[in-house]
């Protein structure tokens, strides 16, 4: 998975803000949100990412997973990442 | 054993806009 052209991320105080450079639109991802995206920009599975989560954070694998997956999507959906 | 941080769902938030 990797960022749509024009997309840019920052860290930011509270996790990361992602600017789309075209559209002069910026959104801000939370900590959990931000540990999600780099393990897979970085190549991460799902799988991984949702490990990532349960390694760092009080959280079961099965919601992790869910919650994984539910983020992708939405970032899919914002027009921000694409695999 | 290592302690865990509380956890938040993840969440997108649109913030707004921006503009040589």
């Amino acid at each position: 998975m990797k960022l749509r052209p024009g997309v840019f991320l920052a860290e930011v105080e509270y996790g990361t803000a992602l600017l789309h450079e075209e559209r002069g639109e910026y959104w801000n991802l939370n900590p959990t949100g931000a540990l999600i995206l780099e393990t897979v920009l970085a190549g991460g599975t799902l799988d991984e990412a949702a490990r990532a989560l349960a390694d760092e954070y009080a959280v079961d694998l099965n919601s992790a997973a869910r919650d994984v997956e539910e983020l992708l999507d939405e970032l899919c959906s914002a027009g921000l990442v694409e695999q | 054993m290592k302690q865990k941080r509380t956890y938040e769902r993840p969440t997108l938030t649109s913030v707004g806009s921006f503009k040589g």
